[in-house]
């Protein structure tokens, strides 16, 4: 229960923010249709035309008045249209949706298995991998653009294999998921900001997973379970794996923030037309209905994740589940 | 009555276009880095100039603009009548909307109509008074008072659209789908797929003015940087870039590069309503201060263009040459000194982050004794705060100075509708009234001597000085197509790129 009204108060205090954070920028959003720092010189928005655009959008009303249409349009499941897309933003948002969830879910799978395998595996053999641990560190400690311009320029470039920019071949009928005969072309569009994302996100799966599994391995259950004869890797999958992945869980939770900010980054590298090109696009235009709605679902998409992510836990670990809810 | 009458020469090809002899491709594939929305004249997108150009592939204006200048399009002929407060148009016969039904001048007058209740971005109705059918091929339009840019700026940029599908349409931004997009232009709508900026449009058969060069159009949308890459790789069939290196690179072989002309701006604001920027001679230290050629030099490596304090670039056919503050750092020395400038006092010049032209512009004006702190931000907040005057020095690149003139009225005669007006206006009797008599000027010569003098008065006052102009290039295949063209002042009101529709049809 106590956890319920917390989440309960996060809500509230998440709509207000992404309500607010919007219109805390400089600039409203037709003064940057109007003026957009450059390109649009050319624009002109009577006086009179302005104020129509204004009122249209709703945007001439108090800030209250705003705030309580847009709790009004939510619950009728409307989020309004995007002033600088002319579209339903509940259409843009659903069209986008997909690309990012594939990017996320192939990238934290990526990243995740194959840190997690090659965690446990450097602190079972502790001392013969610092060369690795050395590499997944420098990767790491690299922002998700410089990693995404090497993958472009090495795989791109250098030996062009893979396309750099997009998310299907133009008009070949593979404008959608709807995979069929287009499953080898969406992949080859989605392998690079993929790879990009996971190299990034990777190292913290390694090192979390090598570090809980030294201190596992110290454990006095380790040498009992030796004792009783069971092969090395029945110990490191059953009794170290398990118990070391605890941690990971969490980390799953807190990554996902960081990883729609890298995907915000690497879509717009990759011209990949998911949430965070859109996210970037809304921001720049200051398109209010877009940017509010896309932190509010963000923001439960976060929550949610990590409502998941602490009921996994629960799950798999006897003694937290031995613990009252919080 | 003064008369003007165009009449369109039935073969005449247009300057730039390509031959009708010429065998129509099968598709073309162009770039644009952002998408630009849904192509109806409502629903596109006003971030840059993309998604206008592409609109106009579809729809149709009055007039239309080639490598010499205005030509008829729509509208075989026209004339201005009652010292240009009447413009009767007389239209083309056998024009078809693209759902075959034809085009006439009751659908010319609902435009105009349509647009002065549901605003259109690219065009200024705010001088028409009236605009009616007097038969189906003849258009009158009042105007309020007369307007000179009228046929450049007007007539030239609204489209036309069918009265059979808008007048029943009450919320224009919301409405799309495939009767959105009906007009009477050289290509017809196909596909657009949101989010990817993929855009397929094909060849209009029935098109009044030639045969579409290609079967399909197709755009595509490359992130700027990777549009070199993405023609490299055959992904596209044309790139845009305004960076000298990588057109450098391209020139030759297998490739070919359009240059367009100084049609983009790079210019310092000054804010004339604070100090020391309402000091006239301290406005001219700073432009001594600076070595102009140098700056652009060091930013774009080469086609510098140095920027003309009358704002105007050279190369088009409104510049006047006025005073061009030479590079001079004890003149400067000696302005700042005859008005006891303070060393002590730090300037704030607001600009894009990583701007090189702001921190040379820093550096050759601490050479002369001031002091500059460069304060960054990105341009919505640039924009903002120069709307609100919260400025002293602004640094802004932008297009739009190719066109008609009467943007020297606007910006710097407190006329303008945006924020391009930043605090630059100039209180100055003389040039208010040239900058209204132009507007209305019917006679092409006396305009121009009248926008020289404004140049003039610009150069004397600097309310803002033109660091350096920037051309854009086109790099493009040369197999794909090899038909490109430099529309004159750039297209519609000055958009400086090559995707005018004129050179994908053959006349």
């Amino acid at each position: 229960m106590r956890s319920a009204i917390r989440y309960l108060l996060l809500l509230v205090a998440l709509f207000a923010i992404s309500f607010a954070l919007p219109r805390a920028l400089p600039g409203d959003p037709l003064a940057a249709l109007a003026s957009g720092g450059g390109q649009d010189a050319l624009l002109v928005l009577t006086p009179q035309a302005h104020q129509q655009l204004l009122a249209y959008y709703g945007l001439d009303q108090p800030l209250p008045h705003q705030a309580l249409r847009f709790i009004g349009e939510m619950i009728r499941g409307d989020l309004g249209y995007s002033i600088s897309a002319s579209q339903p933003v509940t259409r843009l948002i659903l069209d986008r949706l997909p690309w990012t969830l594939l990017l996320v879910a192939l990238s934290l799978v990526l990243a995740g298995v194959f840190g997690c395998a090659a965690g446990l595996l450097a602190g079972y053999r502790h001392g013969r991998y610092e060369r690795l641990s050395a590499v997944l560190l420098l990767v790491g400690s690299l922002p998700d653009f410089v990693v995404g311009i090497g993958l472009i320029l090495l795989l791109g470039v250098l030996v062009p294999i893979l396309p750099t920019s997009g998310a299907a071949t133009s008009f070949a009928d593979c404008g959608g998921l709807a995979i069929g005969g287009c499953a080898a072309d969406l992949a080859a569009h989605a392998a690079l900001p993929v790879l990009t994302l996971a190299l990034v996100q990777l190292p913290a799966f390694f090192l979390l997973m090598r570090a809980a599994t030294l201190g596992e391995l110290g454990q006095s259950y380790i040498t009992a379970a030796r004792a009783r004869g069971l092969t090395e890797r029945r110990v490191a999958t059953r009794h170290v794996g398990r118990n070391a992945i605890l941690p990971i869980i969490t980390l799953l939770g807190l990554r996902l923030g960081t990883l729609l900010g890298g995907v915000v980054v690497v879509e717009t590298l990759f011209g990949y037309p998911g949430l965070g090109e859109l996210t970037y696009q809304a921001a720049l235009s200051r398109d209010f209905p877009v940017l509010q709605a896309l932190f509010l679902l963000g923001g439960v998409a976060i929550l949610a994740l990590n409502a998941l992510a602490d009921l996994w836990r629960r799950r798999i670990d006897p003694r937290l589940r031995a613990e009252p809810a919080a | 009555m003064l008369s003007a009458a165009v009449a369109l020469g039935a073969c005449a090809p247009f300057a730039g276009s390509a031959p009708a002899s010429a065998t129509p491709g099968k598709r073309i594939t162009l770039s644009w880095w952002i998408d630009t929305g849904y192509p109806s004249p409502f629903s596109f997108s006003n971030v840059g100039p993309g998604g206008v150009v592409k609109e106009t592939m579809l729809f149709d204006t009055l007039v239309w603009k080639d490598g010499r200048g205005v030509i008829p399009w729509l509208a075989e002929s026209w004339n201005v009548q009652d010292g240009g407060r009447t413009i009767v148009f007389r239209l083309r016969a056998n024009v078809r909307w693209h759902d075959g039904r034809p085009f006439s001048a009751e659908d010319a007058a609902f435009s105009f109509s349509y647009f002065a209740k549901h605003p259109y971005g690219w065009a200024d109705l705010n001088s028409v008074a009236s605009a009616t059918a007097d038969d189906s091929r003849t258009l009158t339009v009042k105007l309020q008072w007369p307007f000179a840019p009228f046929i450049h700026d007007v007539a030239g940029v609204l489209p036309m659209i069918p009265t059979h599908v808008w007048s029943a349409v009450s919320d224009p931004l919301r409405f799309q789908g495939p009767d959105a997009v009906i007009g009477t232009g050289p290509y017809v709508f196909g596909s657009y797929t949101e989010g990817q900026g993929a855009y397929l449009f094909k060849a209009n058969d029935g098109f009044f003015a030639g045969r579409p060069a290609f079967r399909e159009l197709a755009y595509r949308l490359l992130p700027e940087a990777q549009q070199p890459l993405g023609l490299q790789n055959g992904v596209v069939d044309s790139a845009l870039s305004t960076a000298y290196e990588v057109q450098a690179h391209f020139n030759g072989g297998d490739y070919r590069v359009l240059k367009t002309a100084p049609l983009s701006i790079v210019r310092l604001l000054f804010n004339v309503n604070r100090p020391p920027f309402d000091n006239r001679d301290f406005r001219r230290a700073v432009a001594h201060a600076l070595d102009r050629a140098q700056i652009g030099q060091r930013v774009i490596h080469g086609d510098v263009v140095v920027g003309s304090p009358g704002v105007i670039p050279p190369e088009t056919p409104w510049y006047r040459a006025v005073s061009q503050y030479s590079y001079d750092p004890d003149r400067a020395k000696a302005l700042l000194s005859g008005i006891g400038y303070d060393p002590a006092t730090t300037i704030q010049l607001l600009a894009e982050p990583d701007a090189p032209d702001s921190q040379l512009v820093r550096s050759m004006l601490g050479a002369v004794g001031i002091k500059v702190q460069i304060v960054t931000a990105d341009p919505k907040t640039r924009t903002a705060r120069m709307k609100a005057l919260d400025f002293q020095m602004g640094l802004q690149k932008h297009i739009g100075v190719g066109g008609d003139p009467d943007f020297l009225r606007r910006w710097y005669a407190g006329k303008a509708f945006n924020a391009f007006e930043y605090g630059n206006v100039i209180h100055r009797a003389d040039f208010s009234a040239l900058a209204e008599r132009q507007a209305s000027e019917q006679d092409p010569v006396a305009r121009k001597t009248q926008v020289g003098q404004m140049q003039a008065i610009l150069a004397d006052e600097l309310p803002s000085l033109a660091l350096y102009h920037r051309r854009f290039y086109l790099i493009y295949r040369r197999a794909a197509w090899d038909r490109w063209f430099n529309t004159a002042g750039g297209i519609m009101s000055g958009i400086p790129l090559v995707d005018n529709k004129l050179a994908l049809v053959l006349h």
